[in-house]
Formats: C-alpha cells, sequence, structure tokens
C-alpha cells in the first residue's frame, strides 16, 4: 500500500475563504498524509512539503493550490529536494477551477475533495520518470553568409566556440552588399552599406574559430539539440586559395552573364570576382555559364584555375544551428500592369541602389537605363507584391520598403537637387525614431500622395502612372521620366530549401516560424535550430542583427552546456509492438521508426501529444506523463462520489491552451457550477473514442472538448486537429452517444469569455435535458 | 464540346460562331450544336435587370443540357457568357444555393449535378495553335496585329487565364504568332472596351469617352488588324471607329479571332466568316493576308 | 399548365431556404481604401463623383437599401477591372450588381433602365436570347445608334438567317416553354429567394 501526502494551500483566504481546507484536513487524513499552509510556494511552505516527505517516507505527493501553471516547476524541485521523483506529483487545482469559481463554500469544498480526490487516484499510477540526457557537441553551424549569419558567426566565435558558416554563393555579404546605401536615423543621411560590412566580411575570414565554406550547400542533416550530424555540398572549386585577384582571367573570359551582385544592371564574366571587398578574396567560376575554353587558364600566372574541379562533400558535428538563409526580392513581372520588363525605365528599387551606387552600371550617376539621361520626375510605387492577396501576391507588409523609398528619396534630392520625387503609398511604415527620417523627406519636398498605384502606361514615349489620391479622391495620371517598384521581400529559395531539409517549421507565408513571436523569436519549433535575419520573416538590417545576436545567445546558451535534459514526457513502445507501422504514419514529427520491426521513439522528435497512442491496434503504445492508466484515473476520479439526481460535465482541454484559458476565467472571478469537471490532456488527440464513451459509462452526462485555437499538436495543424476530432465525434455517435451530449469547441487564449459562455451554454443544455438515460451509458 | 452561343455574336456577327464551326469541322473535332440551350442573360444581367436566381436557374438547365448530352465541355464564343457560366458552377457548388436551384427546375424536369467545365472558344484555338499553323492556306507575316481580350475573360476568373499574366494576357497574341503574325503592344491595351452594358443603354457618355480613348490608343500603333476574342467588344471597337472617323484619322479592320482563323484556314468570307458584317471593310487585308 | 402551377406552388413554398446572394461583408471589411480601384477604372476616369473606392466604402458603412437607391451605383461599366486590381479581394463591381438588382426589383432604377433593359429581358422571355435583331424594332438609346435596323435584317436575309432572332435555329417551342416556365418561377414577385 504505497504512502501519499496531501498538501493543502490556503493562498491567504484566496483558497480557505470559499473552501473548508479544515474539513478537508481532516477527510483526507484518514489514509493519508496532510498537512496545509498559507503558502505552499513560499520557502516556508516547500519546507513543510519537503520535511514531511522525508519524514513519512512518502511514495507520492498530491498538492492542492493554484494552477500547475503557476508553481508546478516550484513544486517538482522540492520533491527532487526532498529525494522523490517530480514525476510523482500530482496538482490538483483548487484555486483557479475551485474556489475562484464556485458560489457556495459547501459546494466549493465539495468539488475540491471530489478533485483531490480525483488526483490521489491518478497518483496510483504515476511512474518515475528520468530525463534524457544527450551530449552536447561545442561548435555551430551558421546557414547563410548575409549580415544576420555573419553577425551571429562572429558572436559565437567570440565567445570560443567553433562555428562553421555555410554560404551557398561564392562570397559572404548577402544582400546587404546589394542595397548600397543604409540609412541612419539620427544624421538623416545615408551611410556606405560597404563600410559597416566590409570589416565584418574580413573578421570573419580572420577568426580562426570561424570555418568560412562558400560555394555551399546543406545536402543532410539528423541528430538532436546538442548533437547534430551535417553534410555540405560543397561546388567544384576551380579557382584555388593561390589567386592573387589579378583579374587578367575574366578580362580574356569571352562569356558574359547577368551580374546578379548588381541586381543585373551590369554584365559579368563566367569567372568573376563578386564585387571588390569580396570574401574570400578570390576569383572564382560559374560553371553553369562557363564553357571551359581554357583562356582563363592561359593568363592566369600563378596557376589557380583548375576548369576539371570536383564538387565535394564535408561532414561536421555541431551541437546548435543558425539559420540565416535570407530572403529573395519579389519578381515585379508578376505584376505587369507596372511594366517591368516591358518598359526600360521601370526598375525596381534593388536597381536603383545599383544605379546610384559609386561601383555601380553608371558609376553613381543617376541615369535612366533608356536613353542615359538623368531623370527629373521620379514616381516611386510602394507595395508592389506586398499587401497584395492577388495570386503569387505576398499577403504581407515587407516592412522595410517604405523606409527603402525614403532612403533613395533623401539621398537622390541631396546628391541630384533638382529631381522632383512622388511617392505613391498605401500607408508609411516608419515606426518608431524612423518617424523623424520621414519628416526630414517631407521638409525636403519629397511629395507623398496616399494611393496605390493602378498601373504604369508608356504612351508617345512617356511613362504615366495611374493612382487614386485617396485623400482627395481626385484620380491622377502622373508622368514620370523613371518609374521604382517598392518590391516585397520573400522567403529566399534558401530558406524553404533548408527549412525542407532541416525539418523547421515554416509560417503560411514560408518563412522560418519562430517559436514564439514575442518570447521566443530566434528560436525555431524545433530544439537547438535557431533563426535570425530575414528567414524569420521581412525586416531591416538593424534588427537582423539584433535577432542575430538573440540567435547566437540562444545557440551559446546550449553548446556551452556538457550535456542537456530533455522532459520524458514522451510516447513509448511496449513489448506487444507486432511491427504494424501504424503509429509511424500517424506521427507528423517523424517522431517514430521502425527499428527491427518494432516501433522505436525518438523522444527528442516526440512532443508529447499522444495522437499514437490508440492508433495502434495492439495497444503496445503509450505515453508517459498521461498514460491510458493515469487518463482512465482521471476519468474515474471526477465522477466518483457522483449522487443520483447530480449532473456531471468533463471538459477536456489541451494543456496548453484550453487549460490556461480556463485558468482566466477563474482569474477574472467568472462563476461556474461545480457540475462542470475540467480534466487536462496533453493534446486533444490524445482522446479516443473509448475515452469519451468511458466517461459516460461512468455517469457523465456530457462531454466538452476544447482545442487550443491554432494549437499545434503531434504536428497537425489546426485543421486537420479539426478534422480528427470530427472523426472521433463521429465515431462517438456510431457507439449510440446522443450527439447533443458532446461538445467541440475552439479555445483561444484571449477569448476565454467565449470558453466560459460555451461552457455555461453546454452544462445548461445538458441540466434541460435531464441526466443521461440508462440505456445510453450501457455498452 | 458543347457549343454555347451567344446572343451578341449572333445578332451582330454570325460570322464568329460560324468561323468556329468551320474550323472544328476542317479538323474533324466532335461537336455539339444544341438549338435547346437560352442565353446566358448576361448581357441583361450586367444591367441588374435579371434576378440572380433566374439567371442560376436558366444556367443550371444549360449547364444540365449540356451533361445530358454528354458532352460537358461547355464552349462559349462570348467571354461574359463563360464569366457568367463560371460564376454560376461556383454558386452552385453550395449545396443549399444548388438544392433550391434543383426545386425550381424540378418543374421543368431538369437537374443540374455539375461535372461541367467551361472553356472560351479562343482557349479551343489556343490549345490547336500549331495544328491549325500547320494547315494554314495563308500566312500573318505582313500583318501587324493588336489584340484585345474581354474584360469579361481576364478579369473576372482572373487567375484562370490561359496564355500570360491576367494583367498582360497574351492568348490572342500567341494564336496569331503562331500564324507569323507581328504584334503590336498599345497603352490601353487592357482597358475596357467601352461596352459598359447598362451604359449602351442609358448613359452615353461612358461608352463614347472609354471606347474613344481605346481606339486612339490602339489607332496611335498603326496595326493592320485588331483581334479580339468577344463579339460586344468587336462591336464597339468595330463601330465606333465609324462614329469617330473624323477624330481617329484612320480605321482599322476588326476581326474576331475565330474569324481570322477561319479565314487563315481558307473559309469562304461571305457565307462562313460574314465578313459582310463588318462595319470597316476587312476586305484589303485579306488581300494582304492572301498575297503571301 | 395544371401541372406547372402545382410546380410553382412548390418552388414557392416557404419551407424552401432563403439566400441572400449578397456581397460577402466579411470581405469587404478587409478594404484598405488604397484606391488602386478607382485609379484603374473607367468610368471614374468619365465621371468625376464615381468611384469603386467610395462604393465599397459605402456598402461597409450603408445599409443596402441606400446603397441601392444611389444614383452612382448606374455608373460602373461592369469591366471587373476593380475585381483584377483589389490587393484584398474585394469585388466592387459584384456589389454594384447586388445593389442594381435590388434597386430594379424595388423600382429605384432610372427610367430608361426600366424601359431599355427590360426589352433585354423580355426578348429572353420571348426568344430566349437576351440580344436579338428583333431588339432593333425599338429604340435602345446608343446601342440602336450603332445599328442599322434594315440593313441588319437585309443582311441575314441574305444569308438565309431567320432576320430577327440571334440564332441559326431558334430555341425550339418546348425549350421555350421551359425557358419561360423557369422565368416565371424565379421573377415573380421580384425573384424567388430575396423573400419579399
Amino acid at each position: 500500500m504505497s504512502k501519499f501526502g496531501v498538501f493543502l494551500c490556503r493562498c491567504d483566504g484566496n483558497i480557505s475563504d470559499s473552501i473548508d481546507i479544515d474539513r478537508l484536513d481532516k477527510d483526507f487524513k484518514r489514509t493519508n498524509v496532510v498537512d496545509s499552509d498559507q503558502h505552499l510556494c513560499s520557502l516556508q511552505g516547500q519546507q513543510k512539503i519537503k520535511k514531511s516527505i522525508r519524514k513519512h517516507n512518502l511514495d507520492g505527493v498530491v498538492i492542492g493550490a493554484c494552477s500547475p501553471n503557476n508553481h508546478g516547476k516550484t513544486f517538482r524541485g522540492c520533491m527532487r529536494d526532498a529525494g522523490l521523483n517530480p514525476y510523482l506529483l500530482e496538482i490538483t487545482n483548487i484555486r483557479e477551477q475551485c474556489s475562484w469559481v464556485t458560489d457556495d463554500r459547501k459546494s466549493a469544498t465539495k468539488k475540491a475533495r471530489d478533485l483531490v480526490n480525483a488526483s490521489l487516484q491518478r497518483l496510483e499510477h504515476a511512474e518515475s520518470l528520468s530525463d534524457f540526457r544527450v551530449d552536447v557537441t561545442n561548435a555551430t553551424l551558421v546557414i547563410g553568409g548575409g549580415i544576420a549569419g555573419i553577425t551571429a558567426a562572429l558572436a559565437l566565435a567570440e565567445n570560443g566556440v567553433k562555428t562553421y558558416l555555410v554560404e551557398k554563393e561564392p562570397s559572404i555579404g548577402g544582400n546587404t552588399v546589394r542595397v548600397g546605401k543604409v540609412f541612419s536615423p539620427h544624421k538623416m543621411v545615408e551611410e556606405c552599406a560597404m563600410c559597416s560590412l566590409s570589416p565584418l566580411m574580413n573578421d570573419v575570414y580572420e577568426n580562426h574559430k570561424i570555418e568560412l565554406l562558400t560555394d555551399a550547400e546543406i545536402a543532410n542533416i539528423n541528430g538532436t539539440a546538442g548533437h547534430f550530424n551535417v553534410d555540405v555540398k560543397i561546388k567544384p572549386q576551380s579557382v584555388s586559395e593561390r589567386c592573387t585577384s589579378c583579374g587578367e582571367c575574366a578580362a580574356v573570359c569571352p562569356i558574359e552573364v547577368p551580374d546578379w551582385w548588381n541586381a543585373n544592371t551590369r554584365k559579368r564574366k563566367a569567372i568573376y570576382k563578386p564585387f571588390p571587398q569580396a570574401v574570400p578574396d578570390r576569383y572564382t567560376i560559374d560553371v553553369e555559364h562557363c564553357v571551359k575554353c581554357g583562356q582563363c587558364t592561359k593568363v592566369c600566372k600563378s596557376d589557380a584555375i583548375v576548369l576539371e574541379a570536383e564538387p565535394s562533400l564535408r561532414k561536421i558535428e555541431v551541437g546548435a544551428i543558425v539559420v540565416a538563409t535570407g530572403h529573395d526580392e519579389f519578381d515585379p513581372s508578376l505584376r505587369p500592369e507596372y511594366g517591368y520588363g516591358r518598359f526600360k525605365d521601370v526598375v525596381t528599387q534593388l536597381e536603383l541602389a545599383r544605379i546610384i551606387g559609386v561601383n555601380g552600371p553608371t558609376n553613381g550617376e543617376l541615369l535612366r537605363p533608356s536613353d542615359g539621361k538623368p531623370p527629373k520626375r521620379i514616381v516611386m510605387i510602394q507595395c508592389v507584391g506586398s499587401r497584395d492577396e492577388k495570386p503569387h501576391g505576398l499577403p504581407y507588409c515587407s516592412s522595410v520598403c517604405c523606409m527603402v523609398a525614403l532612403k533613395h528619396a533623401n539621398y537622390i534630392t541631396d546628391y541630384f537637387p533638382g529631381t522632383d520625387i512622388t511617392v505613391l503609398y498605401t500607408d508609411i511604415r516608419a515606426p518608431g525614431i524612423y518617424e523623424n527620417y520621414y519628416r526630414h523627406v517631407q521638409e525636403k519636398g519629397v511629395k507623398f500622395i496616399r494611393g496605390r498605384a493602378s498601373d504604369v502606361k508608356l504612351k508617345g514615349g512617356k511613362l504615366y502612372v495611374s493612382a487614386e489620391d485617396t485623400l482627395r479622391g481626385q484620380c491622377l495620371e502622373l508622368d514620370a521620366d523613371l518609374v521604382v517598384l517598392s518590391t516585397g521581400i520573400k522567403p529566399s529559395h534558401g530558406t524553404i530549401q533548408v527549412g525542407e531539409t532541416l525539418g523547421i517549421e515554416l509560417s503560411d507565408d514560408l518563412f522560418v516560424k519562430e517559436k514564439h513571436p514575442k518570447l521566443e523569436g530566434a528560436s525555431t519549433n524545433t530544439k537547438g535550430i535557431y533563426v535570425c535575419g530575414t528567414a524569420q520573416g521581412p525586416k531591416d538590417i538593424t534588427y537582423s542583427v539584433l535577432q542575430a545576436d538573440a540567435a547566437a545567445l540562444e545557440a551559446l546558451s546550449l553548446v556551452g552546456q556538457d550535456y542537456v535534459l530533455i522532459e520524458p514526457l514522451s510516447a513509448f513502445v511496449k513489448d506487444s509492438c507486432n511491427g504494424c507501422g501504424m503509429c509511424v504514419r500517424q506521427c507528423k514529427n517523424n517522431a517514430i521508426k521502425m527499428v527491427d520491426r518494432r516501433a522505436t521513439v525518438d523522444p527528442m522528435l516526440c512532443t508529447g501529444g499522444g495522437a499514437c497512442v490508440h492508433v495502434c491496434p495492439t495497444a503496445a503504445l503509450d505515453l508517459h506523463g498521461c498514460t491510458e492508466a493515469q487518463l482512465e484515473a482521471s476519468i474515474r476520479g471526477v465522477l466518483a462520489g457522483k449522487s443520483e439526481k447530480e449532473i456531471r460535465n468533463i471538459a477536456f482541454l489541451d494543456t496548453k491552451i484550453g487549460y490556461a484559458a480556463a485558468d482566466n476565467i477563474g482569474a477574472a472571478r467568472l462563476r461556474y457550477p461545480p457540475s462542470i469537471r475540467i480534466i487536462s490532456v496533453p493534446s486533444v488527440l490524445r482522446l479516443a473514442p473509448q475515452h469519451i464513451e468511458l466517461a459516460f459509462q461512468l455517469g457523465a452526462d456530457g462531454v466538452f472538448i476544447g482545442q487550443g485555437f491554432e494549437a499545434e499538436s503531434c504536428g497537425e495543424n489546426f485543421e486537420s486537429v479539426e478534422t480528427r476530432l470530427n472523426d472521433l465525434s463521429k465515431q462517438v455517435v456510431q457507439r449510440g452517444i446522443d450527439p447533443t451530449r458532446l461538445k467541440i469547441y475552439r479555445v483561444y487564449i484571449p477569448h476565454f469569455v467565449g470558453l466560459h459562455k460555451r461552457l455555461m451554454q453546454f452544462d445548461d443544455k445538458i441540466k434541460e435535458t435531464g441526466e443521461i438515460e440508462e440505456e445510453l451509458t450501457t455498452p | 464540346m458543347y457549343l454555347f452561343k451567344s446572343c451578341v455574336a449572333g445578332t451582330f456577327y454570325p460570322g464568329i460562331e460560324r468561323s468556329f464551326r468551320f474550323i472544328l469541322n476542317s479538323l474533324n473535332v466532335d461537336y455539339f450544336d444544341d438549338p435547346n440551350q437560352s442565353s446566358c442573360t448576361g448581357f441583361a444581367g450586367h444591367c441588374g435587370v435579371v434576378p440572380p436566381e433566374a439567371n442560376l436557374s436558366l444556367n443550371a438547365r444549360n449547364l444540365a443540357l449540356a451533361y445530358n448530352s454528354g458532352y460537358t465541355n461547355v464552349v462559349c464564343t462570348c467571354p461574359t457568357s463563360y464569366a457568367n457560366l463560371k460564376e454560376c458552377i461556383g454558386e452552385l457548388n453550395d449545396v443549399r444555393t444548388r438544392a433550391a436551384i434543383n426545386d425550381v427546375l424540378k418543374a421543368v424536369n431538369y437537374e443540374y449535378k455539375g461535372g461541367v467545365t467551361v472553356y472560351h472558344a479562343a482557349e479551343v484555338l489556343y490549345s490547336l495553335k500549331e495544328i491549325l499553323a500547320e494547315r494554314a492556306k495563308f500566312s500573318l507575316s505582313e500583318v501587324n496585329i493588336a489584340t484585345h481580350h474581354g474584360c469579361h475573360y481576364t478579369k473576372v476568373f482572373y487567375d484562370e487565364v490561359t496564355g500570360g499574366l491576367w494583367e498582360y494576357p497574351t492568348l490572342l497574341d500567341e494564336i496569331c504568332a503562331a500564324f507569323s503574325a507581328t504584334l503590336v503592344d498599345y497603352s490601353e491595351r487592357s482597358s475596357c472596351c467601352g461596352l459598359g452594358f447598362s451604359h449602351l443603354i442609358d448613359v452615353d457618355e461612358y461608352t463614347e469617352s472609354t471606347s474613344f480613348r481605346k481606339l486612339e490608343s490602339v489607332l496611335a500603333e498603326e496595326p493592320d488588324l485588331i483581334v479580339t476574342m468577344c463579339a460586344g467588344c468587336q462591336l464597339i471597337l468595330d463601330r465606333f471607329q465609324r462614329q469617330f472617323e473624323d477624330r481617329l484619322n484612320r480605321v482599322v479592320p476588326v476581326l474576331n479571332v475565330s474569324q481570322l482563323v477561319a479565314l487563315l484556314l481558307g473559309a469562304d468570307k461571305s457565307r462562313d466568316a460574314c465578313l459582310q458584317f463588318a462595319t470597316i471593310d476587312v476586305a484589303p487585308l485579306i488581300e494582304k493576308m492572301e498575297a503571301v | 399548365m395544371n401541372q406547372e402551377k402545382e410546380s410553382e406552388i412548390e418552388a414557392l413554398n416557404p419551407e424552401s431556404p432563403t439566400f441572400e446572394f449578397l456581397y460577402k461583408k466579411e470581405n469587404l471589411i478587409k478594404c484598405l481604401q488604397c484606391g488602386r480601384c478607382t485609379a484603374g477604372c473607367p468610368a471614374a476616369k468619365v465621371f468625376e463623383d464615381y468611384s469603386p473606392r467610395e462604393i465599397v466604402r459605402r456598402a461597409q458603412e450603408c445599409s443596402e437599401e441606400e446603397l441601392a437607391k444611389d444614383p452612382l451605383i448606374w455608373l460602373c461599366g461592369q469591366c471587373y477591372t476593380c475585381n483584377s486590381r483589389c490587393p484584398r479581394n474585394n469585388t466592387p463591381a459584384s456589389i454594384i450588381l447586388d445593389a442594381r438588382n435590388k434597386a430594379f426589383k424595388e423600382g429605384w432604377a432610372p427610367d430608361k433602365i426600366y424601359k431599355n433593359a427590360s426589352l433585354l429581358f423580355q426578348s429572353l422571355e420571348s426568344n430566349g436570347v437576351t440580344v436579338s435583331p428583333e431588339l432593333f424594332e425599338h429604340d435602345l438609346g446608343l446601342l440602336s445608334k450603332l445599328v442599322d435596323h434594315n440593313k441588319l435584317t437585309t443582311l441575314r436575309a441574305e444569308l438565309g438567317l431567320p432576320p430577327l432572332n440571334a440564332r441559326d435555329i431558334p430555341v425550339p417551342t418546348k425549350a421555350l416553354n421551359e425557358i419561360r416556365t423557369i422565368l416565371k418561377l424565379t421573377c415573380n414577385k421580384g425573384g424567388l429567394l430575396n423573400d419579399h
């Protein structure tokens, strides 16, 4: 016979005003060790628990206090300190879900007693669990050598961590190389982007803790947080380190192709150096276009060119990964109404950046592409591809294009005075201090018209932009010598590809999805993989760099440890497994694999939702922390002691959102009758028809299932969770349960009032219908 | 295919559908020319005088006729029919709408069951353009062509446009190019022809001003021919050139793509292409074509 | 005839579901008022007061009745440029069409619309086609200016076409009766499904 301790918290009246703790104390003393305190969470309260565990040599503990979301960690710590396995603890929520929501003291006390009893029943089935331990490899991988990747790699290396920086282009630098100028909202001037970037690039090259792999892409990855094995595919290295950058090879190369580094405003050769400050500082061969004529090899004095070079594979081991794969520009030819590609003098902001860049196609002179004349009137069109729900469009705001337009407008009015600039905008987005810069540009006479351009037409050799001045309600046809399209930011091809290879979650827009948009903005949903820069979403250099430092810090705190411990709340396989593989197909996290014709769960990949448990035909799967036995005990527990005319409704809520929303109902002191009994499940996918059926058999009058809105469960998105819930309800109805007694509801934390309303409505309806009829409850 | 006849084409330019039949016949393409089909009501519908349920019920009947005939690819010569039928199919996909409309159809012993796809005749020509070009008796190599695609083809179901993107469709251009034509761009390429439905019978300014802007822009590029895929657009572009003759300085013939392709295949100018219905004389252009 | 009457009663049964074939308000709420529709609108170029952007705003703010009574809804040319350009996938042209339908039903449409568009509608009822050469026996405003009725009928007769019908082969009587039955069921009392 196990010996359990029951510890009840009075919470300074928050609990004891509504619940007769002394009475409960007396009730439970008959079979358990019982104690109570004004504040169990205080150091004194914790001490009381620890002492009692040791003194009575307890086998398990029930704590009746506030929600486990508040002090669950604290109390598990007590267990550990007192030498008891922390998973032998059950916390009964008698505050948020009892004392705060129940009207009269008698009912509240009865409900609290029932809930504690349920916990005691569940505790009978608790199992000791130990955390998983993974030895950490003290090295990191940064994917993408733009300003975010460079920043992250330097931060890691400067903290002494061996860092691999993988870049698919022949030089690091990324889009920052192409933007030319960056703006300063303090000084109201534009500074040279390369002047900030180039020293960082050189630091990367010189830092012996960084190993730079250019012309390289991620081919394969496996492993988990703390230890990843990564295969890096390296393109043929046709120009060796012996290259002195003399440039004689490019002079004789007969092949010309558009130069990406100059936004295709110039041509380069098939053997070329991306840009003067390139790192590594050497020439490279574009193998796609090279015809291997051999001219370059003849003129190379340092014998650096190998035309027949082969691609290679590099295997590396790291503890953490930072994804910094950046963005691409929206292709404006997908919006043909703006004439890009048809009219030479319609260019993108990036092309304008190259035109006014000193190393660009016009050596910094503002000249338009068609006839090389300086444009007198420039019209800039904002939101090209952004905030656009038409096919191929980007529904989101690209967040930097307004500032890019302001930057170029300011620069042009400074260096090419007399140029007339009009910006056609939907909303100018210049947050925070950037507003100063916006005002400054307004003061300089740049015109701002609120209206999204409809089209660009070429009439009599002149460009006309049609837009409505929406503030005046006037249609305009603006003539322009040069039209500049502020094209949006979309996830780069590399971002989508790396997302797939690494198996990390992407957002609807195919950027890498951050773990939490406010609190964990540099983590991904995969442990040990972090993200920064425009790979995670549109943002400017300032925020890319900040996020890169945040991602590096996260990676550092992981690889700085000897080992990592991982909560063992994952699925596990029992001996009865017959190797059918049903669970493998169910698991969207790819956490289950077949090893020797037997399912094996990788606890690092398992997210512990439990959707797999009931697909197993031999009942060989179960879930630590919420086993079949534990779940059944909870159902039995909350229904135990039901009197004849009493109504009881079970609400199954997912721990993360549904249960938290129920806590909010309590915190707001909204009331609901004690007939509603909440059971927390890791995910509603853990529920099978037999659980619902069991509840009805044991006397439940109604079952309410609340799934967190947009919550991920077992790697399935909200829509597929909904589909599965609908299936569940169909199956339950097929088993003879009256469908009006089952309610499925989407829970949304901020709208806990909605959950409250639905719970009340459901309870009212069940009470109207009366206690469940006998024939329905018999199997 | 189920040939869905257009009232505007039938009234003003009977050559459009006669040409299309000529092309199908000369390629031995099987089609069903059903006299039982009603108008799609689109012309009156866009004026706002046809209750939506009448529009849906009549077209549910039309689509059921096609379904029952076994010719489930409905091919329209009119972009307004094309868009209207597609829109009806969308509405009828709603279970409650379909049930209500089928309640109406019960009275005439029809049931709409779906299973029908709608195309425009130009899409058919587009898919056959290489074969058609091989069989051409004449060439467009000396002809400069400006195209007008018709708003109800490109702008209603914009994401289902064949050939190019909806803002710069190349469906007609690619068909003409298959016969070696030179295509000319013009600034009002994607603008409305000016038809304007209710404007034709209510307010004159819209049609006059819009069609003038369109014609002025296209004539400035001096094409030899304007090719359309809509009888309504053809009516406006053809007949308004005469109205504006003094302001435009020159005139250019207008042909439907079906007429043009049929002529290239050797169709009869009068009996098949019915060129006598054109306001701007097409004969000089035909001579130019035949000379090559 | 008796059978037809019975079906009519059945179709007008109050038990049959009623729908609103109206634009979806939830889409309208997303309007950015960016003016892309108006800037591309051919009608807005002709009529200074007319702006699809304003129509969307009015549709958001005012009642269906107010919108249907607004004379501006008759200025749209139904070219759907607004539909193809709206970054938030609104369709001002459809909003207008719904408002026109309501206006026509309630008696708020312009007189010329009642006179001329009703002729189109009658043509549909009598021939099964909306536009036909027969129509040009009447004065249809601008449309009639484009058509020389005598010349049209002569050319058609020369080709062996029915001079007054749009079809090579007119719609057969049985089919015409079906079309008329459908129109009777759906157009009485201003429409079957929009219950008034």
